[in-house]
């Protein structure tokens, strides 16, 4: 077993306290007034929380319909896209924040957690001083940089907070003797929740992890085994982190399991062709150390608009960690190794020379983005230069790399920050987006021809409110179906209805997905009467009710499906199971 | 290893190390684009010409305002003109002169933080506070973006005056009371609104000094008092003029429109975010120009504070002091600034940022401490420099001749009418002047005019503070001299002394001329209260050479029996 620092995770709080406030420079562009509407992700991220706000306000706790995407026909957006940044989001808008400034309060957030979560991981392996330089290489990596001012990808800053508390606490559980019994039990829970932490933040962040995280744990496991036990006994130590993975897979699995199972109903043909061929955005070798900064997009060829680049400082101290640290004991020099097998892995996959291992992995469907594997080299380049100071320089040259380290990146502490308009946080602002960018406006696999437009978005751009999907032109051409729609929500509509044969249909101008279904309410007491089926129609798709003949309400709600409700029981056992780690008596444990 | 503690060492590498900071100054060029860059040169050229009339405090700019004159330096604290004018009187011409007083302001911040920090500290952390302080990104933005020659020397001062008030609150002392009433009385000179936004943190320590004390606290109090008030005094020659005599003036040119309080806050992410540039500051978030504290300044401070903790009410009181500054900056304290209306003299609340960078500088001296040898420490040394560099960069131009000429001034008021003052007796705004064309070709400019048809008026000397005339008229009349009326000009004719009045909506000076030849001179010279000013000040000064001479010792009793036999 690895000899547990005698500090343990983090003694003292001056050296966190400096890292959170050394992450000022880096969150600084984000307190001025404004948004930085021009970057990538920047409008998207408002969006899906005007979406998923919505949803709360009208009572679903666990949103996964997003019914204003695709210019009103709704998309299961929530379904397949990992909440938790929604939530932190939801959190600060629910305080009284504005969409905008909860999400740059999430931003920032992001990147002060993910800072400590750095220093706190880091801490099991280096002393103090040095932790602190790993979690400034970690926050002020160019990598981190561009997911906040240049793509503004909010789940993958999210997912980068997340990560490094997913290393602490599956390291903790190899960290030695010092973790047993209920101290041990309270470390799986915590590795679990930290694991679920990160699936739900970013599905394809926590699969790029998942490896390197088991590779840590193997290379964590074998570097500090106990030789003189039997063989088995020491496997059986890699025991716990696993049941402590299992534990973060159930305590998700009301995201993971649906997005696994039903993401197949969902066109990936707009997420994986054109713009988004992968064989258009590897990066070539040299920019992975090109110092060049912009704030454009990924573009087939070496001319991108933004930077791949690892970042001097990263690299430099990571080279230098490599080198120094070679002093340190066995255990550490093979965590060393490992990680920079990791950095040189990703650096690799990055580039053109890897496309075979792309097409033969079929890892297109993880990362979209040969570049986004970046976000590995993050964290293991942290690790390498946390090593590269030496025990004599102590706290102040630790500051004085911390500082350089932030000087180093100076020009990219930089947000084009645009003011915001009241209209660009509406569902006006949504619809002028997804008609200008052809962003989202995702569509289901029913739908033969993605829309360009709608007579919803028509409403809403000329201000009225949206009360009701149904198709009424739809509706009145047999003459023979009168309606009137009496209330929706985000995830409903309850529509009365007189039919005057059983051959009459009700069209809504919604994207039939699986989790619609539709019941018919009796006029009086409002009492199931019985469930018809909902079918998809047309060239959108659009849901179709066949409706009984007489008098009766139509309820077309948003329902789990077997597979979601198999999730969320799976999640609610798991969560069980964590609280009863969590509040286990600290009995008398093994000395 | 412990650090070596010879302070000339440190002191001379910390010079050293600023050194090149100082680059551009050498270069032929001059930062003509800068905020101030003009004003910087042809106010210099104004109290050139006031001192060659032998104006000792001059008042008067006679060439602005399209040639009618301004008060500027009434209200436009003097001292880093006459630095500037001994560099000019020594040799140099006017942009090098400009330059030098910069170079002496960053120097002066220098030496000073270094004596500051290392009366508590030692040597080692002087120096480091020292180099944070001169390379502090708003030093710069005073020297190579604004040019603003006055603040930027009275942020070279105000570390001494921090340093006098500490030691008076530590030993009273006649010398060290001197000392703070001097250095007081500089930064004041300096420029007061600086020299009044500094007095909270110089009150601050110095309170902090005194209670710290032992015994005596209140005596410490009354002598730091005392230095105030004698720095106030010594000072009274710029403060007095400017608080008494605003009503002549249109004190809302300078306080309203783009100098408006409201329109110049800074948010507090342009405190960290590491940005540059030489353009104006605006209303809203996308200034040209820097707010930065500094990322080794901030980094330094919140380390180097962990140094100041067995001093802990220094410590408490600079930390409010930052907190308080900060709070002011931001657009929140809009409330506090529009209850406190004198203060809209402030013009910009980022003014702010001088006090602010002196107690973060002197916070951040306190790193030093961890150094655990002179490698250690030099390197330390080396990190303040080493990002204030990438801001000494001014954008550099080749000065025109003119604009070291009078007409610069004229020209520069062409391009900003904005920039034209008004005195209150005017009644219009000047949109031009018989003098402008006489400017622009280079010919000798037209003084005066006379209201007796057939009268010739030629000039016979166009001075900073002396103006004369050769009137011949066939008639008694009016001679109107192309000058704003305004308190202190007095008017001879052939030596006698004759009445003025103010003449027209412009409020020009009207002079009674008989008929006949005759000279007439108009001389500015100061009013009864800028008298009792220059009185006082001329007191504080006496007042202050006696303080600091050594007291004269009384011979003991046995002296005197040795003298008797």
């Amino acid at each position: 077993m690895i000899e547990a620092r005698r500090e343990g995770v983090s003694s003292g709080w001056g050296w966190p306290l400096a890292v959170a406030l050394m992450s000022a420079f880096a969150a600084a562009p984000l307190l001025l007034p404004g948004y930085h509407w021009g970057a990538q992700d920047a409008r998207h991220s408002v969006y899906f929380l005007l979406e998923f706000d919505r949803a709360i306000r009208d009572g679903v706790l666990y949103p996964r319909w997003a019914p204003d995407f695709t210019f009103g026909y709704g998309y299961p957006f929530f379904n397949i896209y990992g909440p938790l940044s929604c939530y932190l989001g939801e959190a600060f808008h629910l305080l009284g924040l504005g969409l905008v400034d909860a999400v740059k309060a999430v931003f920032i957030l992001g990147l002060v957690v993910g800072g400590l979560g750095a220093y706190a991981w880091l801490r099991l392996h280096v002393r103090q001083s040095a932790a602190f330089v790993g979690a400034l290489l970690y926050v002020y990596a160019p990598y981190h940089l561009v997911d906040m001012y240049v793509r503004a990808s909010l789940a993958e800053v999210v997912a980068l907070a997340m990560a490094p508390f997913c290393f602490l606490g599956f390291g903790k559980l190899l960290a030695g003797p010092a973790v047993e019994g209920p101290c041990r039990r309270r470390w799986v829970a915590a590795a679990g929740a930290s694991y679920a932490l990160l699936i739900l933040s970013s599905n394809v962040i926590a699969l790029l992890f998942t490896p390197v995280l088991a590779g840590y744990c193997l290379a964590l496991w074998f570097a500090g085994r106990n030789r003189s036990r039997r063989f088995w006994c020491q496997v059986a130590d890699l025991g716990w982190p696993a049941f402590a993975a299992m534990l973060g897979l159930g305590l998700s699995a009301i995201f993971w399991l649906p997005a696994l199972l039903e993401y197949r109903f969902v066109r990936m043909d707009q997420w994986i062709g054109g713009y988004y061929e992968y064989r258009n955005h590897f990066v070539s070798p040299f920019q992975l150390l090109w110092l060049r900064w912009g704030y454009g997009i990924s573009q087939p060829g070496p001319d991108d608009g933004m930077s791949f680049q690892l970042g001097a400082a990263p690299w430099l101290l990571g080279l230098a960690g490599l080198l120094v640290g070679q002093r340190a004991g066995r255990p550490g020099r093979v965590l060393l190794l490992y990680f920079a097998g990791v950095t040189l892995v990703v650096a690799f996959l990055t580039v053109q020379a890897s496309a075979p291992i792309w097409a033969a992995l079929g890892l297109v469907r993880f990362a979209q983005f040969p570049w986004r594997l970046l976000v590995v080299a993050i964290l293991s380049l942290a690790f390498l230069g946390a090593h590269a100071l030496s025990e004599e320089s102590g706290s102040l040259g630790a500051l004085l790399v911390g500082v350089l380290v932030i000087i180093a990146v100076r020009p990219y502490l930089h947000a084009e920050l645009v003011p915001t308009e009241p209209e660009m946080e509406s569902l006006r602002g949504l619809m002028r987006f997804q008609q200008s960018a052809d962003e989202m406006t995702g569509a289901t696999i029913w739908v033969k021809e993605v829309p360009r437009w709608s007579p919803l978005a028509d409403q809403i751009m000329s201000g009225i409110e949206i009360t009701t999907k149904v198709d009424y032109v739809a509706a009145y051409s047999t003459g023979r179906l009168g309606i009137h729609s009496l209330a929706m929500g985000t995830t409903y509509e309850k529509v009365w209805f007189q039919a005057e044969d059983d051959e009459q249909r009700i069209r809504f101008l919604t994207f039939y997905y699986p989790g619609w279904r539709a019941f018919i309410l009796d006029e009086e007491s409002e009492a199931v009467v019985a469930e018809v089926p909902v079918e998809p129609e047309g060239e959108l798709g659009l849901i179709s009710v066949r409706v009984p003949r007489g008098r009766h309400i139509l309820l077309l709600a948003f329902t789990d499906t077997p597979v979601r409700r198999a999730g969320a029981a799976l999640t609610w056992a798991s969560a069980a199971i964590w609280l009863g780690l969590m509040v286990a008596p600290l009995g008398r444990g093994r000395k | 290893m412990s650090v070596p503690h010879s302070r000339r060492a440190w002191l001379l590498l910390a010079v050293a190390l600023a050194l090149p900071a100082l680059w551009p100054l050498l270069g032929p060029g001059y930062f003509l684009k800068a905020h101030d860059g003009p004003h910087s040169l042809f106010f210099l050229v104004e109290f050139h010409r006031a001192i060659a009339d032998g104006a000792v405090v001059p008042r008067w700019c006679t060439d602005q305002a399209l040639g009618y004159g301004y008060p500027t330096f009434a209200f436009y604290s003097p001292l880093a003109y006459y630095l500037a004018e001994g560099f000019h009187l020594a040799g140099m011409d006017i942009p090098s002169a400009v330059k030098a007083t910069h170079a002496v302001a960053f120097l002066l911040g220098l030496l000073g933080m270094f004596r500051c920090a290392e009366l508590f500290l030692g040597p080692v952390a002087g120096a480091l506070a020292a180099l944070a302080y001169a390379h502090a990104p708003y030093r710069f933005v005073d020297m190579y973006v604004r040019s603003a020659l006055a603040e930027s020397l009275a942020l070279g001062v105000a570390p001494w005056a921090l340093w006098a008030f500490l030691r008076l609150a530590s030993r009273p002392q006649r010398a060290r009371l001197a000392g703070a009433g001097f250095c007081f009385g500089l930064l004041l000179l300096a420029h007061n609104v600086t020299g009044l936004l500094c007095v909270p943190v110089l009150m601050a320590l110095a309170i902090a000094g005194c209670m710290g004390r032992r015994h005596g606290r209140l005596r410490a109090a009354v002598w730091c008092t005392a230095g105030g008030v004698l720095g106030v005094c010594l000072a009274a020659m710029s403060l007095l003029p400017a608080l008494l005599e605003r009503q002549y003036i249109v004190e809302a040119q300078w306080t309203h429109a783009t100098y408006e309080l409201e329109r110049h806050f800074v948010y507090l992410g342009q405190l960290f975010i590491p940005f540059w540039g030489y353009g104006y500051a605006v209303e809203g978030p996308a200034d040209g120009m820097s707010f930065q504290l500094g990322i080794s300044l901030l980094c330094l401070a919140a380390f180097g504070a962990g140094a100041w903790r067995r001093r802990w009410l220094k410590l408490g009181s600079m930390s409010f002091f930052i907190t308080a500054c900060v709070f002011l900056l931001l657009p929140a304290s809009a409330p506090v600034w529009g209850a406190l209306r004198p203060l809209a003299l402030v013009q910009f609340p980022w003014r702010l940022l001088g006090p602010l960078v002196l107690c973060l500088a002197l916070l951040s001296g306190g790193a030093a401490r961890a150094a655990k040898g002179p490698a250690q420490a030099i390197v330390l040394l080396c990190l303040p420099v080493v990002e204030g560099l990438a801001y000494a960069q001014p954008s550099l131009l080749l000065p025109a001749e003119r604009a070291s000429q009078p007409v610069a001034a004229v020209e520069f008021e062409l391009e900003y009418p904005d920039m034209r003052g008004m005195t209150a007796f005017a009644q219009q705004y000047p949109q031009d002047s018989p003098k402008v064309e006489a400017y622009l070709a280079g010919e000798p400019v037209p003084l005066a005019s006379a209201s007796v048809p057939g009268a010739t008026v030629r000039t016979l000397h166009h001075g900073g503070h002396v103006q004369a005339v050769f009137v011949a008229q066939p008639e008694e009349g009016r001679v109107l001299f192309f000058t704003y009326y305004y308190p202190g000009w007095k008017a001879t004719v052939d030596g006698r002394a004759v009445a003025i009045e103010p003449w027209g909506p412009l409020a020009l000076i009207a002079v009674p001329v008989p008929a006949g030849e005759h000279v007439v001179m108009l001389r500015f010279g100061e009013t009864p209260l800028r008298t009792g000013a220059d009185c006082v000040s001329l007191g504080a000064g006496l007042l202050i050479l006696f303080l600091a001479l050594p007291p004269r010792r009384g011979i003991t009793a046995e002296q005197g029996e040795r003298r008797q036999c």
